[in-house]
This record gives C-alpha cells, sequence and structure tokens, in this order.
C-alpha cells in the first residue's frame, strides 16, 4: 500500500514537472525568424553608397563626352561608409539568427531511436523485453529531454532578451538612419544632377524636338528607377521599425514568454515585416 | 573643435541640396539673361555644392560608428553566448545517444550473457568514436 502510494506520490510529481516546463516558443521562434528574413532584405538592395559613388563619376564623365581607358573615380568616404552599414547589419544579423535557432522548437527535437536501437526486442539472458517496453522508454525519454531544454531555452531567451534589448534599438534605430536619412538621400542628389543635365539639353536648343521626345522618355525612366530604389530603401527602413518595435514589446514581456497574450501581440509585428517583405520583392520586379 | 556627429551631418548635407537647388531655380528663372558663361559658372558651382553634400552623408554614415561602438559590442559578445547554447543543447543529442548505449551495456550485464556483453562494448565504443568525430 506504502509502496502504491509513492509510486503515485512520484507520478503526480514528474507529470507537474513536465506541464510546468513544456513551454511553446512558437511565437518568439515565428517574430524573430520573419524579422531575420526581413533583415536580409537588405542584401537585395541594388544600391551602396560606393554604387553612388562610381555611377556619379560616370554620370560627370558621359556629360563631358570624357572616354578614358579606366575611370579614376575617388570613393575612399562611400567605401568607409559602406563598411560602416556592413558592420551594424551583421551584428543584428548575428543576434536575429541566434535567437531565431535558439527559440526554434527542432533544436531540442531529440531523438530517441538510438535508444530504440540500442534495446532491442528480445531476451537477455534472464530479462526479456517487449517491443511495448522499448517504444515507451524512447517516448519517456523524449519527453523528459524536451521539458528540461524548453525550460532551459525559455530561461536563456529571457536573458539574451533583456540583456540585448538596448543595445539593439541602438543598432537597428541607427541603421535605419543611415539607410533613410543618408543612402536614400544621396539618390535625391541624384535626381537634381538629372533634371539639370536633361534640362540644359532642353533649353540649349542644340537637338531636334524629336531628340528632346527622346531625351523626355529617358529622362523619366530614370527618374522612376531612382523612386523604385527610393521605396524599397524607405520599406526596407520601416520593416527595421518594426523589428525594433517587436523587440520593445518581446523585452517588455520577456516574463510571459510561452504566454498566449505574448503570441498576439507580436503577431501584429510578425505580420507587419511579412507585408513589407512582399512590398520590397514587388518593387524588385 | 566640437566634433561634428552624424545627425550634424545628414541637417549639413541637406542644407547643401536645398541650396544647390535654389540656385539651380536661378539659373532657369534667368535663363535668357544669363550670359553663357555665367550660366555654366553657376553650374559649376551647383555641382560643387552638390558633391559636398554628396560627400558629406557618406561621411555621416561613417560617423554613425561613434555611436554605436558600445552597442555593437555587447550585441557581438550576446551573440556568441547565444552560440554556446545552442552548442550545448546539441551536445544533448551526443549524450542521449552515449546513454542509450549504456543502458544496452547495462542490460547486457544483468543478463550475464557474454555475448550481449561484449556486443554493448563494441557498440558503446561505436557510439563515443562516432560522438567524438561529430
Amino acid at each position: 500500500m506504502k509502496n502504491q502510494f509513492h509510486k503515485l506520490v512520484l507520478a503526480v510529481l514528474l507529470v507537474s514537472i513536465i506541464l510546468n516546463s513544456c513551454v511553446s516558443l512558437k511565437s518568439v521562434d515565428n517574430f524573430s525568424s520573419t524579422s531575420l528574413n526581413g533583415l536580409k532584405k537588405f542584401e537585395e538592395i541594388n544600391y551602396s553608397f560606393q554604387q553612388h559613388c562610381i555611377e556619379r563619376c560616370q554620370f560627370e564623365a558621359i556629360k563631358e563626352f570624357d572616354i578614358k581607358k579606366e575611370t579614376d573615380c575617388k570613393c575612399d568616404i562611400y567605401k568607409q561608409a559602406d563598411k560602416a552599414t556592413l558592420l551594424i547589419y551583421n551584428s543584428i544579423k548575428g543576434y536575429l539568427t541566434g535567437l531565431a535557432n535558439l527559440s526554434n522548437n527542432n533544436l531540442t527535437d531529440y531523438s530517441a531511436n538510438s535508444l530504440e536501437k540500442s534495446l532491442k526486442e528480445g531476451a537477455f539472458g534472464d530479462i526479456s523485453i517487449e517491443k511495448k517496453h522499448v517504444e515507451a522508454y524512447s517516448t519517456i525519454l523524449e519527453i523528459l529531454s524536451r521539458s528540461i531544454t524548453d525550460g532551459y531555452r525559455k530561461n536563456k531567451i529571457e536573458i539574451y532578451v533583456e540583456e540585448a534589448n538596448e543595445p539593439i534599438q541602438v543598432l537597428l534605430d541607427k541603421f535605419q538612419f543611415i539607410l533613410k536619412e543618408n543612402l536614400e538621400v544621396e539618390l535625391d542628389f541624384k535626381k537634381e544632377r538629372l533634371f539639370d543635365y536633361y534640362q540644359d539639353m532642353k533649353l540649349n536648343n542644340t537637338i531636334s524636338d524629336y531628340e528632346k521626345g527622346k531625351a523626355t522618355i529617358d529622362y523619366y525612366q530614370q527618374l522612376f528607377d531612382i523612386d523604385a530604389k527610393q521605396k524599397q530603401i524607405g520599406a526596407f527602413a520601416r520593416s527595421l521599425k518594426s523589428i525594433s518595435d517587436g523587440h520593445q514589446k518581446l523585452y517588455d514581456n520577456r516574463n510571459k514568454m510561452s504566454a498566449n497574450e505574448l503570441k498576439v501581440l507580436l503577431a501584429s509585428y510578425t505580420s507587419d515585416i511579412q507585408d513589407i517583405i512582399s512590398e520590397i520583392n514587388k518593387l524588385k520586379k | 573643435m566640437a566634433t561634428l556627429t552624424s545627425q550634424q551631418a545628414t541637417d549639413l548635407a541637406n542644407d547643401f541640396l536645398a541650396l544647390a537647388r535654389a540656385i539651380g531655380d536661378f539659373r532657369y528663372k534667368n535663363w535668357y539673361a544669363l550670359s553663357k558663361e555665367e550660366k555654366q559658372e553657376l553650374a559649376d558651382l551647383k555641382n560643387s555644392i552638390l558633391k559636398s553634400g554628396e560627400d558629406i552623408l557618406a561621411l555621416s554614415a561613417s560617423l554613425v560608428m561613434d555611436d554605436v561602438q558600445a552597442s555593437l559590442e555587447q550585441i557581438n559578445n550576446l551573440t556568441s553566448q547565444i552560440k554556446e547554447t545552442i552548442e550545448n543543447l546539441h551536445n544533448i543529442q551526443k549524450c542521449i545517444n552515449v546513454a542509450a548505449a549504456i543502458v544496452t551495456l547495462g542490460t547486457a550485464i544483468i543478463s550475464r550473457d557474454p555475448k550481449s556483453v561484449m556486443d554493448a562494448i563494441n557498440g558503446l565504443t561505436d557510439t563515443l568514436n562516432m560522438q567524438g568525430k561529430s
């Protein structure tokens, strides 16, 4: 009787440990994976400071009909700007990759196949092992491993999100600043230069009306391309803002990492980022 | 001399753009009143202002580094810690495989079957070798 009571207590204890430890980090995983996908869109923005410098240099040469065997463009400041941008990008990417990997349930999808293979059904001298026992041991092992490691992951993520929030907000903010206030504005300068070029061509009256028409088509085509590029950069910068706001929400609710409430809270940021990814994809076409 | 911040550099570049636009507007508004030389001089002037503005914008992006140095170090350090945690979690699978091999050895020893014991020892050795390689 006493023995049975002990078994019952042990079983209740085990079940409660498993239930308490079973956490779902899916909302964190969804948010960090989508954020990472959104962030990687940076690599698809086909424009950089150095490219801007080279194109400006080429434009000057075209204006003067200056044909050289090699272009002589001084772009050191622009290369430095790209280097700084890339450094910030890589740091954010590293962190989000880590967070996405750590919150991914597949990470702790431990397989007890090895146990099943080792504990083959059959007789070992006096001991006989049935197939159902082998499967039961494996299942228990998998549940226990998952419950323990999921709790461990949850605690670790809480700590990392807490420590990362302040610096990641700074990095995301500065990354946005570089793209929106610097790179996108470089294209405004390009537009100004383009306007002057075609306006002078028209007013100088050295070309025919037909050529003026052709030049006008060229001008608007180039303007359209620059606008598309600016919209792409602008959309990307907005996705950084959503990542930043989402991470802040994650930080504010870090103590209820597995609660449904957090799932709902993060869903809007995840969906915003997803929408912007689609927008960037459309702008690329 | 006080150092320029990235925000100040960006503001300055925007001022340069506005100034260049104003020169351009003036030039086109007075196109027929200006001499060829005057038009060229204004065009060169505008072009120089545009170039300076573009350079300042690129400089602004580099100046951001002054503001983010500490944050970069913190995030890179945290990323290393996360990687270590992930590595530890991967090791659990290795641990399960070794534990399974030990369980087999234990069962074989209890069964007092010499052949099973030998097989189990070989199995454990193989498993340990495999885990060591991965």
